[in-house]
């Protein structure tokens, strides 16, 4: 079978994301207060105040690719919840009353909670949750959905809760704000995001450097650690091996026939199983639409907070689909249509981002192999054409 | 023919059996338009002031088609709208409004008209946090958008004049509604959950004048007071169906108090009557008790929950939970905890408005209000 070629990176980041979550655990000890965050929410304003994030959707994530996540909804649904519930949401509960069964034994109890709700409404009740599981306070940024335009006034709506997350981020931790380390985050925010960025496109080019499946794989840093030095010394390795591998004119898969675009969140416990059944058939997942949501940045702005406030904004947009996760699948149906009716074609999968109970794995590769017969009929078709 | 007392009952059954039926007829009478809402939290009392019918659509006005397209992670409520939409049903509306309720309607808002529905349509996104910084001059700003785009919709402006009328008119409705579930609370039995459910579902598609006064004669009646019944239920959730009130009124169980979005989620809290109406419909919206789409910092709604059933008089607690409702999900397991904690017995019913389990529901009723018998 021939498999997508690996980035020397990968290596790297699962070191990097050890430490991350270690650092979690570590500081109570050093005396550094640790936080609760959703994967959209404006972590610079915690660097700023030295405040240790942690991403429970991440963990989710983590237990999905260790195919831990099947387990940890069970443990949730036996305390209550429905199975129709976000797995990320109840991975995190599960852990919780069985640390043992998360491949990284769990997370470290949070002192508060941070909560944005541009990635979605779930995660609202979700950190409500929490707040009541832990009894830390909750810090809500209520960033509102942006249908088609930008309304101003949404824009001021955020800019007042960014101004005002300093004053209470200083009481949560009795710490002074420092804007000095808060413009230094925001700097290093958005230069991993430019090299983020810069990895993603790199794609373009044929054959692809890398697959939405690296990609999947290599986002840990730019969602747990924007704002940080590692962040961006990690995206500068991972640009350098990526600008080698284009100036070499290597793909990451070889004898690359056919180019797909991922839509909606990977199917976290599949990610190997279909990159290497494509690839085997020459197909490469050139790009995947999750992974361009962390390209987003601050713009220049004399006022930080403003600029940052704007970028956040931006993110909305993005963020709208898996099996589980409303808001990112609902649309997706039409998008289908639509790409069909333009000649394109596309296939819908079903399966749970986490929960690889909610996944039939010879009903997916079926469907794969229908597909990947009609796009090599389309290729060779083409090249007789 | 039913007697005189019974007639505000069949008249409010019959609306909420054919909600489209309604619309059409007021709309040949009064030559005005409707605009659809969807649940929940639309400030009416802007199409009123506009001269239009605010309608809301729960999504289970007519069976939904099987070529909906609905994917099956897509609640009942949701799925019931866009399959109605999609299918061609509801022409009676000329207008949509979609609230930012949750993910999945703010979704359907996207994604469901077909190219050739030319509606005018409008987002109606309020603050999800009603303490956040700015949250009021934010939604300000929303209130006085819609209040331009119902103005322009209708053709007629919504003046400060039409406006505070309008607001008056639904708090008088607002205040006939809280009297109805008053006396649900002090006389159990005194209403069957049925009559509530269709006095509270009629009124989301009647005109509120009307509306009020099937209130009215429907509270001036002289009913023999009820005996004692088996069971003081406060009920929580989205909605309840037909189905499920008939199952609790067969079971002896009295409905006394509610924080259902159709019931008293959509009904309580009045506005300001004077100063600017805008500002006091922003008011109204941020004074509202936490729920499953509001959040407040410093309360949560399982506490107000609590609060609203030693109120009430309540001995039972029941949530309705529509099926892939992720919102209402959330709070379950700590609403029952919070229950046994305090020796409330609970249950949690899910409901499916498109494929209702009647006799399974009916089963776990009774055994509920059996409990502690």
């Amino acid at each position: 079978m021939t498999r997508p070629k690996r980035l020397e990176a990968a290596a790297g980041m699962k070191e990097l994301m050890l430490r991350h979550f270690q650092a979690g655990w570590l500081a109570r000890e050093e005396g550094r207060k640790v936080a609760f965050v959703t994967s959209g929410a404006p972590v610079e304003f915690l660097h700023a105040m030295d405040v240790v994030p942690v991403y429970p959707e991440n963990h989710g994530a983590v237990c999905g690719v260790a195919r831990a996540g099947g387990r940890l909804c069970q443990a949730a649904e036996e305390r209550g919840y429905s199975r129709d519930l976000c797995s990320y949401w109840k991975i995190d509960w599960g852990a919780r009353t069985r640390p043992s069964e998360s491949p990284i034994g769990g997370l470290p109890n949070p002192d508060f909670l941070l909560c944005a709700n541009n990635i979605c409404r779930t995660v609202v009740k979700w950190y409500e949750g929490l707040s009541r599981f832990y009894r830390v306070p909750l810090l809500l940024l209520d960033l509102p959905f942006r249908h088609a335009e930008e309304e101003p006034a949404a824009r001021e709506y955020v800019r007042d809760q960014f101004r005002n997350l300093p004053g209470e981020l200083a009481r949560l931790t009795g710490r002074m704000w420092s804007e000095e380390r808060f413009r230094e985050s925001v700097d290093l925010s958005r230069e991993a995001s430019v090299l983020w960025q810069e990895c993603i496109e790199a794609n373009s080019t044929r054959p692809a450097p890398t697959t939405a499946v690296d990609q999947f794989l290599l986002m840990g840093p730019i969602v747990t650690m924007r704002g940080t030095r590692e962040a961006v010394e990690f995206y500068r390795g991972l640009t350098h091996e990526i600008r080698e591998r284009v100036r070499r004119g290597e793909g990451a898969v070889e004898g690359e026939k056919t180019r797909l675009l991922w839509d909606n969140l990977p199917v976290w416990h599949q990610l190997r199983p279909v990159s290497d059944f494509l690839a085997d058939h020459g197909t490469a997942l050139v790009g995947a639409t999750y992974t361009n949501a962390w390209t987003e940045r601050a713009g220049e702005s004399p006022d930080v907070s403003e600029g940052l406030a704007d970028a956040y904004a931006r993110v909305w947009l993005n963020m709208g689909l898996g099996h589980r996760c409303k808001p990112y699948s609902f649309g997706q149906e039409e998008i289908a249509a639509r790409l069909k009716s333009e000649g394109i074609p596309c296939i819908l999968m079903d399966g749970d981002m986490a929960d690889e109970r909610d996944f039939a794995e010879g009903g997916w590769r079926t469907r794969l192999e229908a597909f990947v017969e009609r796009l090599d009929n389309e290729h060779h078709r083409g090249m007789r054409g | 023919m039913p007697s005189g007392e019974e007639r505000p009952f069949r008249f409010a059954l019959e609306v909420c059996r054919n909600p489209a039926g309604a619309v059409s007829r007021w709309k040949s009478v009064s030559g005005r338009k409707a605009a659809g809402c969807i649940p929940i939290y639309v400030p009416e009392e802007i199409l009123h002031a506009a001269g239009m019918l605010p309608v809301t659509i729960w999504g289970n006005e007519f069976s939904p088609a099987s070529s909906g397209g609905v994917p099956p992670f897509v609640c009942s409520v949701a799925g019931g709208i866009v399959s109605a939409i999609r299918s061609g049903k509801w022409e009676e509306i000329d207008a949509w409004v979609f609230p930012s309720t949750c993910d999945t309607i703010q979704n359907a808002f996207e994604v469901l008209f077909p190219p050739n529905d030319d509606r005018p349509r409008f987002p109606f996104v309020f603050p999800a946090s009603a303490d956040a910084p700015g949250a009021p001059e934010y939604m300000l700003d929303r209130v006085e958008a819609f209040r331009e785009w119902a103005g322009t919709v209708s053709g007629r402006e919504v003046s400060e004049g039409a406006l505070e009328r309008s607001v008056r008119v639904y708090n008088e409705n607002r205040k006939v509604f809280a009297l109805l579930e008053e006396r649900m609370a002090e006389t159990p039995g005194s209403f069957t959950g049925t009559e509530l459910w269709a006095y509270a579902r009629a009124g989301m598609v009647l005109p509120r004048e009307g509306h009020t006064e099937i209130l009215k004669k429907a509270l001036s009646r002289s009913r023999e007071v009820p005996g004692p019944t088996r069971a003081k239920v406060f009920l929580t959730g989205m909605l309840a169906t037909g189905p499920v009130m008939e199952a609790l009124d067969a079971a002896g169980a009295a409905i006394v108090g509610n924080d259902l979005a159709l019931g008293n989620r959509h009904y309580s809290g009045s506005a300001d009557e004077s100063g600017d109406m805008s500002l006091s419909l922003v008011r109204r919206h941020l004074r509202r008790d936490p729920c499953s789409t509001l959040h407040e910092s410093g309360r949560t709604r399982i506490e107000r929950l609590i609060e609203r059933f030693a109120w009430s008089g309540a001995d039972r607690l029941l949530m309705l939970r529509v099926r892939q409702c992720e919102p209402e999900s959330g709070d379950v397991p700590d609403m029952a905890d919070e229950c046994r904690g305090r020796g409330i017995p609970f249950l949690c019913l899910d409901i499916d408005l498109h494929a209702e389990e009647r006799a399974s529901a009916r089963v776990r009723i009774e055994a509920f209000v059996e409990m502690g018998e």
